[in-house]
């Protein structure tokens, strides 16, 4: 498998846990506001098994009680990422997903097999402007059938939107892509320019702390469970 | 020139092969001075005689007229003679005697007479008296030769030193010399202020204190500590700790708040020179008195000052109170503890605070002091509620910050957690909170009870773990004893060990052994020093009455401390690898830190004091002895940091090196089986990298490190970026504020025991902020 690498210890990526995170390499999507450039394209990764993986969680296996698979997309290596799981689960570690939610089919597998716990679903922008934001044309039907599954099957999840300025901020987006998710635990993050972002011509600014409470405010007036991710706050319950 | 030294010239000038060449050029140079007119000699002999400046000017201005640079001296001095008649009688007749008169420190003028040099030597050192007349002799004869306007007392005593050295006396030297700062020193201290210490802002006390620092230091490596010792400490083998203080006053001291309660305050620890309190009537003045006591108590200490079970003893004090005025008496106090800038030379008290989130056991049934400090039959255990809302308040005040949002480092928040009460999951609500503030701001520092330790675990201020179990019973508890600290620390420096003993086991305990021998005389001989002040007074708060024969203080319950730094590098050398990188070495490090505890015990035992073990809060040790060794090994000191630079240190204590790449459950491990090797506290250090760690996930962090690792104490710190210009605090160490964009930020971080601003931190230090491997950083 390729990963971009592995970060032993996270207090911020399985709510409420301390997890592994493991950094799958390539991405089916091209978001321009990515700021994990180096995992979706170029070279920067390293060849490894999921032993060598297992390994590193080994290590740490009395502080933590989860692993998160995020990339990247980890469903486009799905044969690893099922392995991992699965012995992710034999060392009775709790499993998170990140996902941009383009690969039903393998998502539901994982989810047939018992394999995730808790799944973390982007939703890149309101259905009109989701082709700019994913930076590919995309076939809707997959993302909404994604959601459905992860329904299905009952386990805990969120929905998640990166709010870049000029680009999904307009509060008739955040309706929008309140219509297309329905009731979801939905979370908005907070854009930020650090680093390179993948969308070399993208010249969007932070995301104001302010602006991105009151459309969180939007999508809680639509009976949402809202939370908010920022830099001056971090996690925060709307 | 008076007529009898130039009659003594003459003399030198005969029996020249008895002086070192030196000696003979100097003469030669006078001589030849001496012979010729020049009007600033007329000065100097008229002012060496006693008469004003303005005098001698105008006698010298008069001669002038007359002579040039041909005429000789002694042809001019009886015409200063007669002009010194005409206006300065007294001053002509010493000029008739031949005296030397001189300006001493105490700004009088006096008449030089080489009896006082002989005086003084006889007095202040063991000389031998024909010696001693020797050295005045010489030191007269000198003086005397010399052009000076006036002689000052210390330039007399710097001679007398020469002379002493010259004569190989260097013995009497180290008792004969002065103490104090190069003029060039002063100055810079004035115009720059200090940056060895970030507590201390740049103002006049801050000043008077470093002078005063300065001169104590030097005091106590030349007088103070034999000569071994000092030796010890100056080649780095030991660092004793708090030098500029340790003629005078102990070092940490945990307090019980009863005994104030109780008996009311007294400042200054008699009434003498302060106003006297009586015991707190209203909640208000309880905490205020409670405040006061630790900036009091700072005046004669020079370490940390704590309470221990601070809101337990404080909650019957709140009773009937509502959760609004309870917060209120919160804020107060830590309020206070933020705002007496006043201490040890204008820094705010180095204080602490112990919390519980329930009544302790042993508390349960002890009487409880109410308000008039008096009893009236409830003990601490009715008081449990009162005792968890104050906790909530307190905490809520710390997670608030100050009026700007900033954290406070002062006074430190110290909370008892016990392993064994997670699975009820009682506390859950209260530890939720602490890691909250863990989360936010890195404050809490987390005393684990572990099933090794003793029952009363009084964590110091200073992170100084202080068993009472020994001396504890009921009457005992109720008797306001739950105080103490440790009187004096004293760091191993193990890595030099390692250096010197070449890959030899038995050297190395051997020479270890030595250290620590060293070690307990600088301790023995602290508490010879304490109590012969605490005996004469000079430590007044320290010394007020609990009984008729107890003082509030009493040395022989002090813990005295031998910590040491090091051990990852000692491992290194000894053994070729790291704590972390084999199991064998790692057991080296538990196997040399055994034979310090066995060594500890047996001072115990032969001394009948309590000596213990524990972590040092190496500070400026770690980059100090570090340096040391830099310099007398070379390249084969193991030094952590670049030796290029020079920002170089030693891991501290029994750590893993701070950036050892390995897990935090490995790291842990490894120092949690010192833990319970240490008998007076042991600390470990979580950095975090996240800049808005997981309150819950930290929870479950913490109860993990508890009940998996034998860690009993320890801290999460978070980097904390403060902007001057607009408030914004930022997770993370930066160098520009992420909102407004402002440069005018500060770094605050952890320093070992205290967080402090990263500005006043020594290089040592910086360059170990740099490598710290930070958990749950991307
Ligand atoms: S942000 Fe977009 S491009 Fe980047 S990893 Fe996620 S889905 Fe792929
Ligand atoms: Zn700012």
């Amino acid at each position: 498998m390729r990963i971009g690498g592995v970060l032993d210890m996270s207090t911020v990526d399985y709510p409420g846990k301390i997890s592994s995170v493991v950094f799958f390499h390539g991405c089916n999507f091209r978001c321009p506001f990515c700021y994990n450039v180096s995992l979706v394209e170029g070279e920067d990764y390293r060849e490894v098994g999921t032993k060598d993986i297992l390994g590193e969680l080994k290590k740490n296996r009395e502080f933590i009680d989860a692993v998160v698979m995020t990339g990247g997309e980890p469903t486009l290596q799905p044969e690893a990422l099922e392995e991992l799981s699965r012995q992710a689960k034999d060392l009775k570690l709790l499993v998170k997903l990140d996902t941009n939610g383009y690969t039903p089919d393998i998502l539901r597998k994982l989810l047939k097999s018992g394999l995730l716990d808790f799944v973390s679903l982007d939703i890149k922008a309101s259905p009109e402007k989701y082709n700019r934001l994913a930076g590919i044309n995309c076939d809707l039907n997959k993302i909404k059938q994604s959601i459905q599954i992860i329904r299905n099957y009952g386990v805990e999840y969120e929905l998640r939107t990166t709010i870049v300025p000029g680009q999904n901020d307009d509060p008739e987006d955040i309706r929008k892509i309140c219509d297309f998710i329905g009731s979801s635990p939905y979370v908005l993050q907070q854009f930020r320019p650090e680093g390179g972002t993948l969308g070399k011509s993208l010249k969007a600014e932070k995301m104001d702390k302010n602006k991105l409470e009151k459309l969180a405010e939007i999508s809680k007036e639509r009976g949402l469970k809202v939370k908010i991710r920022t830099e001056e706050g971090g996690e925060e319950v709307v | 020139m008076t007529k009898d030294s130039l009659i003594m010239v003459r003399d030198i000038s005969q029996s020249m092969e008895d002086f070192t060449s030196v000696d003979r050029n100097n003469i030669n140079f006078w001589l030849s001075q001496l012979q010729r007119y020049s009007p600033r000699k007329v000065v100097s002999i008229c002012l060496q005689v006693g008469t004003d400046k303005k005098t001698a000017e105008e006698i010298a201005g008069e001669i002038d007229k007359y002579a040039d640079s041909r005429v000789r001296m002694s042809e001019i001095r009886p015409l200063v003679f007669s002009l010194l008649q005409k206006k300065d009688p007294t001053a002509a007749k010493r000029f008739r005697a031949g005296e030397i008169y001189v300006r001493t420190s105490s700004q009088t003028f006096e008449r030089f007479a080489k009896e006082k040099i002989v005086d003084s030597l006889l007095n202040e050192t063991e000389i031998e008296v024909r010696t001693a007349e020797k050295i005045g002799k010489e030191v007269e004869r000198f003086i005397r030769n010399s052009n000076m306007d006036y002689v000052p007392s210390s330039l007399i005593r710097e001679l007398v030193n020469t002379k002493l050295v010259e004569n190989g006396l260097e013995e009497i030297r180290r008792k004969y010399t002065r103490v104090g700062l190069p003029v060039y020193d002063i100055t810079k201290l004035i115009n720059e202020g200090t940056k060895e210490n970030a507590n201390l802002q740049y103002n006049p006390e801050t000043i008077h204190k470093l002078m005063g620092d300065e001169m104590i230091k030097d005091y106590t490596l030349t007088k103070i500590l034999p000569k071994d010792l000092a030796t010890a400490h100056m080649n780095g083998q030991v660092h004793i700790h708090d030098l500029d203080y340790f003629p005078m006053r102990p070092f940490c001291f945990s307090h019980d708040v009863r005994y104030f309660l109780k008996r009311g305050f007294k400042p200054d620890g008699t009434g003498d020179h302060a106003t006297i309190a009586g015991p707190a009537k209203t909640p208000e003045v309880a905490f205020l008195h409670a405040a006061k006591v630790l900036a009091a108590s700072q005046t004669n200490c020079a370490g940390g000052q704590g309470f221990s079970y601070f809101n337990t003893f404080l909650a019957p004090v709140i009773r009937g109170l509502n959760y609004k005025e309870i917060k209120q008496l919160a804020q107060m106090f830590i309020f206070e503890m933020g705002q007496m800038y006043v201490a040890r030379g204008g820094q705010t008290v180095f204080s602490s605070i112990d919390l519980d989130m329930s009544v302790p056991e042993m508390f349960r049934d002890i009487k409880a002091i109410q308000l008039g400090g008096r009893t009236n039959g409830e003990t601490y255990g009715d008081y449990e509620e009162e005792a968890r809302t104050l906790f909530n308040a307190f905490l809520e005040v710390y997670l608030k910050g100050d009026y700007r949002g900033k954290p406070f480092n002062f006074p430190k928040f110290e909370v008892q957690i016990y392993p064994d009460q997670f699975k009820n999951g009682k506390y859950d609500e209260e530890l939720m909170k602490v890691s909250e503030l863990a989360a936010k701001f890195g404050t809490p520092y987390y005393i684990i009870n572990q099933p090794y330790m003793p029952e009363f675990a009084c964590y110091q201020c200073c992170a100084y773990l202080m068993p009472l179990d020994k001396s504890i019973d009921t009457d005992n508890l109720e008797n306001e004893t739950v105080r103490g600290g440790s009187l004096q620390v004293v760091t191993i420096n193990l890595p030099q060990i390692a250096y010197e003993s070449r890959g030899e086991d038995d050297k190395l305990f051997e020479m270890l052994d030595e250290r620590m021998e060293q070690a307990k005389k600088v301790l023995l001989l602290r508490h010879d020093i304490i109590d012969r002040n605490l005996r004469n007074g000079m430590l007044p708060f320290l010394s007020q009455k609990v009984k008729e024969d107890e003082r509030y203080f009493e040395p022989d319950k002090q813990s005295y401390t031998i910590g040491m730094v090091g051990m990852n590098e000692m491992v290194r050398f000894h053994t070729g690898n790291e704590l972390h990188e084999s199991r064998d070495s790692w057991m080296f490090g538990i196997k040399v830190m055994k034979h310090m505890k066995d060594v500890v015990a047996r001072f115990r035992e032969e001394t009948g004091m309590n000596f213990a073990l524990a972590r040092t809060p190496a500070e400026s040790t770690a980059y100090r002895l570090a340096t040391i060794d830099r310099k007398i090994y070379g390249d084969k000191a193991i030094v952590e940091g670049d030796p290029v630079t020079g920002s170089i240190y030693y891991t501290n204590s029994f750590h893993v090196r701070p950036n050892a790449d390995v897990s935090l459950f490995d790291r842990m491990k490894r120092e949690g089986a010192f833990h319970p090797l240490t008998d007076g506290g042991a600390m470990s250090h979580v950095w975090l990298g996240e800049a808005h760690p997981n309150a819950e996930a930290i929870m479950n962090l913490t109860k993990k490190i508890a009940v998996k690792t034998a860690i009993q104490y320890m801290a999460y710190t978070k980097d904390l970026t403060i902007c001057e210009s607009c408030n914004f605090i930022r997770g993370g160490i930066h160098q520009k504020c992420s909102k407004c964009k402002s440069s005018h930020v500060q770094n605050w971080s952890r320093i070992t025991g205290y967080y402090q601003n990263v500005k006043g931190w020594d290089r040592g230090k910086i360059a170990e902020l740099h490598d710290r491997r930070r958990y749950s950083a991307k």
